[in-house]
């Protein structure tokens, strides 16, 4: 910087003292040739003095002429030039000495000729006088004679010192200009050497400026190169530290993941309490060192700029209340109190990246209860409207734990960084969670906001915009018969690193009736599957150390045809179009897009195994009553499902129905007789929920219209038609289930 | 089978029809807890239809309530709560409800005991994790 002044600076001097003799050489040679010019146009004039003094000349002459034709004709005509002379030559030294009257030798030298100018015509004038006396006589007399010639002597020496002087003032003024010619002479002189100097210092100053100039540019060009070599070097180690944290982080997460299956081997073999305990340590501690790989790993690929964005529709009230939740038990094992406020105009379907919303949030409610050792931990959810296709989602992390120093709130989205030093020794953690959290929050296009005060608590503000997404179809409504028979007793490997999502399908299969085993990464799927027998593999798509795509064509390419053959379903978030390429071409069976319905996963499963199989070509009897299939009025299928296809529950359940709809029928009939309409409300709402359960939509649709009506007393007039029509309902309903059950207990 | 570790849940629910479904569901966990916490669970569980019920034969030994909000006679788990505290001051009380409201206001309720969960299709799995975090500590 200091270099970069002292440059400008010198190159600022250089050219100011350039203009600046530039501009002096131009004056001064300007004022030079305007005096050198104004001289010569001087003497280039005639010299006014001479031409008088000529013309004085001229005047005698004409004046010596006219006397002398006088003389020669003595006719006094003649005269006339001579008087006029006289008086010109009068007129003429008065101007001559007007001009020389600066001049105190040359006015002497005039005053002089003018006094002998005076001689010459006092002479002639005497000649005149004697011609005059000569009255036309032709012969002079002797002494007219002698004084004639006294007289022409004297003419003659007058003339002749005249002439001297007129010598004499033609000399000066010939001296007077020839020193004018030197002066200018010099003059130019000055100027030309004065140009000289000024032309060649601008010369030598602009070769300096040309050089330091040079040398700039020349150091420019090293600084350049050097900053470009720099750069290259700081991408090569930016590309280095990234590959180095990205291996890192898998080295560490693989025998991280060893760790964790082989701990949870050891717990299922059962050992003592105490190797229990010390073997449950150990799986923490992995569990802890995972979460950190996790965050270097993330960190690194949000600085590399590869973490990318997806645009899926979701459900943003599910996936806040399941964060919440995951976190319950923390916050209920310090006594927390642990609060949950969701606006309700949140959009029920956001379209964006559930997975990061996740994550981030998972970051900051988990800190806040990590600080908070009283309290409360609130999470606030509102939503406000952009526009109608957009909203803008704001979260609110609000606890009452250690708080941040105001000099600190603006240190802690740092990576590495911490409120305080100790609260990485106190509290655990890489100090990289916020610093990831600020930064998805930003490749969502939002911002996290925090205000704390130290020891009060800390407010977390998220504020993400999303658009809203479209209806995710819950498959309620669709005609779909599930065959549950087909799922009992089969075998299916779950491979998902979280565990909550892996304890979702474990909820879901075991209702089902399908055994099922876990694994927590690709490798892990590798190894069970070459050990046990699965139907099929429901493979996450990013799991650590391997991927669910990678294992699925590791798979593909077992020894053994019948494990090489086994489907797998590729569970996903959001998988980008080229990444369900490269997930066909490895073999995937089919997707299942996260968040599902547990009948989107049934349904998927069906049809695979349907596909599988040879011998299940046998179509279930069809239930109809006068002419209206049983599936179009109600559905057992929820209730085979989660009991895992036990059909002597689905029995007793369905008994319990029909007997405790008919009874509510017969109380509501009861209470519409004595007009008790919140005893009818009451009624109805409880016959409601179980219609609602095995989908009798006609049945559920009556139950609500009667308890809707008797709830305000309204159009109580009309209840007892409904009614009717109910008990109508009923009966065909209960006739078709009966007839059901009595082929599913066959 | 010996020394199975037993977790005592209770079920307030006055529909007969969800009272049974929920027994089954909650029975079907026992399979799952022993799978994840390698230890073997026995589930007994207590079901009531009434709230009366309930606040009478409630064992104090219970470990967990799965309560609907809504009862007969305009009765709520809401006002059972300190009932069922006093008889079995250690459980903890799960209200269900298809309502989201009940939840914002349980959420007012300082009292770690009280946990809200909503009526939708990941019911089950909220209650397993209740039940999960239970057994993981007997």
């Amino acid at each position: 910087m200091k270099t970069k002044f002292s440059f400008e600076s010198n190159i600022l001097l250089a050219i100011i003292f350039i203009i600046t003799a530039v501009g002096s050489t131009g004056y001064f040679a300007y004022k030079s040739m305007t005096d050198i010019i104004n001289a010569v146009r001087k003497e280039a004039r005639p010299d006014e003095k001479l031409i008088l003094l000529k013309e004085i000349i001229l005047d005698i002459s004409e004046a010596e002429s006219s006397v002398k034709t006088y003389t020669i004709t003595n006719n006094k005509i003649y005269l006339g030039p001579f008087y006029q002379s006289a008086l010109h030559i009068q007129y003429k030294f008065e101007h001559l000495k007007e001009l020389s009257k600066n001049e105190r030798r040359q006015k002497f030298v005039v005053d002089s000729l003018n006094r002998l100018v005076e001689t010459k015509f006092a002479v002639l004038k005497e000649m005149n006088i004697l011609q005059e006396n000569r009255q036309g006589k032709y012969v002079y007399g002797q002494a007219n004679i002698e004084k004639q010639l006294a007289l022409t002597r004297r003419d003659k020496e007058v003339m002749d010192q005249i002439r001297t002087l007129l010598k004499k003032i033609e000399d000066f003024e010939s001296d007077i200009i020839l020193r004018k010619s030197a002066d200018a002479e010099k003059k130019a002189d000055q100027a030309n050497s004065f140009i000289i100097v000024i032309i060649t210092s601008i010369s030598i100053l602009l070769l300096v400026l040309a050089f330091l100039i040079m040398r700039y540019i020349k150091k420019g060009r090293h600084y350049n190169s050097e900053l470009r070599k720099a750069k290259i070097e700081v991408e090569k180690m930016a590309l280095a530290k990234e590959a180095f944290f990205t291996r890192m982080s898998h080295e560490i997460r693989t025998p991280i993941h060893a760790m964790l299956g082989f701990t949870q081997q050891l717990l299922k073999s059962a050992p003592g309490t105490e190797q229990k305990q010390q073997i449950g340590i150990i799986k923490k501690s992995a569990e802890h060192l995972l979460t950190i790989a996790n965050e270097i790993l993330d960190l690194s690929k949000l600085e590399a700029g590869k973490m990318t964005i997806e645009e899926i529709s979701f459900i943003p009230k599910e996936l806040i209340t399941d964060v919440f939740l995951m976190l319950q038990q923390e916050a209920e094992s310090k006594h927390l109190k642990y609060t949950l406020l969701i606006d309700e105009n949140l959009p029920h379907v956001l379209k964006g990246d559930p997975l990061r919303l996740k994550q981030i949030l998972l970051n900051i409610l988990s800190n806040a209860l990590k600080f908070t050792q009283k309290g409360e931990v609130q999470l606030e959810v509102l939503s406000s409207r952009g526009d109608e296709k957009s909203i803008c989602l704001t979260i609110k992390i609000k606890d009452t734990g250690i708080g941040i120093a105001n000099n600190r709130l603006n240190e802690i989205f740092n990576e590495f960084e911490q409120a305080e030093t100790h609260t990485s020794r106190k509290f655990g953690g890489t100090g990289l969670g916020l610093s990831i959290s600020k930064k998805l929050c930003e490749l969502l296009n939002g911002s996290i906001e925090i205000e704390s005060e130290e020891g009060r608590g800390t407010l977390v503000i998220l504020s993400i915009p999303y658009s809203i997404g479209e209806i995710i179809p819950d498959g309620k409504n669709e005609d779909l018969a599930l065959e549950f028979e087909k799922l009992k007793n089969k075998s299916i490997l779950i491979a998902d690193d979280n565990e909550y999502n892996r304890q979702l399908l474990k909820v879901i299969l075991k209702n089902s009736g399908i055994q099922y085993d876990e694994a927590v990464d690709g490798k892990m799927v590798i190894e069970l599957h070459e050990k046990n027998d699965y139907d099929l593999i429901l493979m996450d798509l990013v799991m650590p150390e391997l991927g669910g795509i990678k294992a699925t064509e590791m798979i593909r390419h077992m020894q053994n045809k019948k494990k090489s053959k086994v489907p797998v379903i590729l569970l996903t978030a959001a998988a980008s179009e080229e990444m369900m390429g490269k997930a066909k071409a490895a073999g995937i069976t089919d997707f299942l897009n996260k968040p599902f319905k547990e009948n989107d996963l049934y349904k998927l499963l069906i049809n695979i195994f349907e596909k599988a199989s040879v011998n299940t070509k046998k179509k279930d009897p069809e239930i109809s009553f006068n002419g209206e299939k049983a599936r179009d009025r109600y559905n057992l299928n929820p209730l085979l499902r989660m009991s895992g296809n036990d059909k002597v529950f689905v029995s007793e359940m369905t008994e319990i129905f029909i007997r405790t709809t008919q009874e509510g029928i017969k109380e509501i009939k009861n209470a519409v007789a004595s007009k008790n309409w919140d005893t009818v409300a009451d009624v109805a709402h409880r016959i409601a929920s179980p219609a609602r359960h095995i989908e009798a939509g006609d049945l559920l649709k009556l139950i609500k219209q009667i308890e809707d009506d008797s709830r305000d007393a309204r159009n109580t007039e009309n209840i007892s038609e409904c009614v009717a029509r109910l008990e109508q309902e009923a009966q065909e309903l209960i006739s078709l289930m009966e007839k059901e059950i009595a082929l599913i207990n066959k | 089978m010996k020394n199975k570790n037993q977790i005592k849940v209770a079920i307030l629910e006055d529909s007969e029809y969800f009272n049974k479904l929920m027994q089954k569901r909650i029975l079907n966990y026992s399979e799952m807890l022993t799978y994840d916490l390698h230890k073997e669970f026995k589930i007994k569980i207590n079901s009531y239809l009434t709230a009366q019920d309930c606040v009478h034969k409630i064992e104090a030994d219970t470990h967990l309530v799965f309560a609907d909000f809504f009862l007969e006679d305009k009765i709520t788990a809401w006002d059972l709560l300190k009932d069922i505290q006093e008889k079995c001051p250690k459980c903890k009380i799960v209200i269900m409800s298809q309502n989201k409201n009940i939840g914002h206001l349980l959420n007012l309720v300082d009292d770690h005991t009280v946990t809200f969960i909503y009526k939708d299709d990941d019911a089950f799995v909220k209650g397993y994790r209740v039940l999960y975090d239970i057994a993981r500590r007997i």
